[in-house]
């Protein structure tokens, strides 16, 4: 087992890689939240990266970019990208960044609220968990919770949601980055997978917390492209961690008379062609797991 | 602007990492902009009250909370209600106890339907939570989500609200012209807060816009805090007890589609009762043992055969 060498973060700063795309809405309340950060000491900084693509939409981030006072401890820099979706955006800006990364990233989605506690409870995580081998610690989500177990001892996770999510950096150059076959949903599943597949653990921090503005937390009122693209990609990760009979399964679940049912495996068939090998996970297929049946329902 | 909406949030200042701190955040994530908190502090343990001070410090610089000590009438759920009626100054009413939680979408989903409907109290579905205290590798001690699921719905019925008390405190806004005078009832030790409503429901004014929209949480955990542990239930029927007694003159219109309401309530509550009896007798080892038997061909018929035996000894 390896043990990761706890360093003092306390000159490190720690990294927050948040991907934007037409959140300009909901960056004022994350920005405020950002501004009443405990972090005393602790420099962090906020890699905030627009993949809108929309001259209008990055006009309006800008604008609140430039009203954030920025001091000694925290800072933030805007950028912008190419749409990328989700698990490869994240990948470029990790490239571009690691060499000035320690440790671990963090990464969040921008419809969040930043409780104040949150970096304090984080440092506190770090120093406690540096004799567990781990590779996602997974920050709560808040009020609305991830339909899913994790032990309340151990805080050991099956996956963890890519929403908030603290990322070790050794263990994320081993497994080999997000799968960037996926664009969007189900990319934090897979890497869960893979750091499991590579003994690394994955736990959820249950007082490392953050409001997540959710939109879609009513499966019901999920929108079409959302509940397409969940889909599509609840079937990629089968076929890649499972057996066809598993892939077939899910596909008589949400059934041929579901008027996306064609789009949902066209996208998966898209996916499936650029996976180059698959690995059957004897732990992926448990009826216990919510994500191989029912992982987005509550 | 949009009418000033208050939130009264009650605590003795107990738990504040635990509970206030939640309360609090899912306040600070409103997307309601004009909203005032009315922190009723009920304490008079001057260190319990100087912590609680300082520890909504960083949650004032987002949100305008005003604090309140009470330090009078301990343990009386009832008093620091209606110091906070006292000090209203707004068109929208609301409440929290420390540890419960709003959804975001609270103020601006309520307060929406109030207006548009033209109606005085504003009624959304809440979330039943279980939590239970617990200890982590890294020596924590939190609270740990046992359950969550929706509460079932249930059509609001004013014979029903004057029988039983099916509305959680947190999942309604209400417009302050409504309460007219209307005050909580410091004699009871529980049930104030349904004591409460029963009130409002026979004012005149009264009229009511329901949605079936989660707007909160309603917590119990599963431990001796909760206020329905057996050790409290003897108050808990003498409160029941009160609130029936004070209002036993008055008088309401009963319209027949209210039987219905009625008629469904009590079958859902005897469909819970009937749930967890089950779950009782299931959990029972010697249950179990005779489950496995007798859904098993073969030692189903081995025992059949012993219980004929038996019963031929006994007969002969």
């Amino acid at each position: 087992m390896i043990k990761w060498k706890y360093q003092e973060m306390k000159n490190n700063p720690i990294h927050i890689q948040i991907i934007l795309y037409f959140s300009s809405d909901d960056l004022s309340k994350l920005l405020s939240s950002i501004k009443n950060l405990e972090v005393k000491n602790q420099p962090v900084c906020f890699h905030l990266i627009d993949q809108s693509e929309n001259e209008e939409e990055y006009k309006k981030i800008l604008k609140q970019y430039q009203a954030f006072r920025q001091n000694r401890n925290i800072t933030i820099k805007l950028t912008k990208q190419k749409n990328y979706g989700f698990g490869k955006g994240h990948n470029e800006v990790y490239r571009k960044n690691k060499d000035i990364y320690e440790e671990f990233f963090i990464i969040l989605n921008p419809d969040s609220i930043l409780h104040s506690d949150l970096i304090t409870n984080i440092n506190r995580y770090i120093e406690k968990l540096q004799d567990v081998n781990w590779g996602l610690l997974e920050l709560k989500q808040f009020p609305s919770e991830n339909p899913k177990n994790y032990n309340p001892v151990t805080l050991e996770s099956n996956w963890v949601s890519g929403a908030g999510l603290i990322i070790h950096i050794d263990a994320f150059e081993d497994i080999g980055l997000f799968d960037e076959n996926i664009f969007m949903y189900g990319e934090d599943v897979d890497l869960s997978m893979r750091m499991r597949m590579n003994k690394y653990k994955i736990l959820t921090l249950p007082t490392a917390k953050f409001t997540h503005l959710t939109k879609d937390s009513d499966v019901s009122k999920e929108s079409d492209f959302t509940r397409v693209h969940k889909q599509a990609a609840e079937l990629y990760l089968r076929y890649k961690f499972a057996k066809d009979s598993d892939v077939e399964a899910y596909k008589k679940l949400f059934g041929e008379e579901d008027p996306h049912f064609e789009e949902i495996v066209r996208m998966y068939n898209k996916m499936k062609k650029k996976l180059n090998k698959r690995t059957y996970y004897k732990d992926f297929v448990d009826k216990n797991q919510d994500y191989t049946n029912f992982r987005w329902v509550m | 602007m949009k009418g000033k909406w208050t939130v009264v949030l009650r605590t003795q200042g107990k738990d504040l990492e635990l509970e206030l701190n939640n309360a609090l955040n899912s306040l600070v994530a409103q997307t309601y902009e004009n909203l005032l908190v009315l922190l009723m502090i009920h304490s008079n343990n001057e260190k319990t009250i100087e912590k609680t001070l300082s520890f909504i410090k960083p949650f004032q610089k987002m949100l305008n909370i005003k604090p309140i000590v009470v330090r009078d009438k301990q343990g009386n759920r009832a008093h620091p209600l209606n110091v906070a009626l006292k000090n209203l100054n707004c068109e929208y009413l609301s409440f929290l106890d420390d540890d419960d939680v709003y959804y975001p979408n609270m103020g601006s989903t309520l307060i929406k339907a109030l207006e548009d409907n033209k109606k005085t109290f504003a009624l959304g579905r809440s979330i039943n939570v279980i939590e239970r205290l617990e200890t982590n590798i890294t020596g924590e001690e939190y609270l740990y989500t046992v359950s969550k699921a929706k509460r079932p719905y249930q059509e609001f019925s004013k014979p029903l609200l004057l029988l039983e008390n099916f509305i959680p405190f947190n999942t309604f806004v209400l417009k302050t012209s409504l309460l007219d005078g209307i005050k909580f009832n410091e004699d009871m030790t529980y049930l104030e807060d349904w004591d409460f409503l029963k009130r409002l429901i026979l004012k005149e004014k009264f009229s009511i816009i329901q949605l079936d929209t989660p707007v909160s949480e309603y917590k119990r955990r599963n431990d001796i805090t909760d206020t329905y542990n057996e050790e409290n239930f003897e108050k808990w029927l003498k409160s029941r007890e009160t609130t029936d007694n004070q209002l036993k003159d008055k008088e309401t219109v009963i319209r027949v589609g209210d039987l219905k309401h009625i008629k469904s309530f009590y079958e859902n509550e005897f469909e819970k009762q009937r749930v967890r009896i089950v779950e009782e007798i299931t959990r029972n080892p010697g249950y179990r043992i005779w489950d496995k038997v007798i859904n098993n061909r073969i030692l189903k018929n081995t025992v059949v055969k012993l219980v004929r035996y038996i019963r031929g000894l006994i007969t002969k």
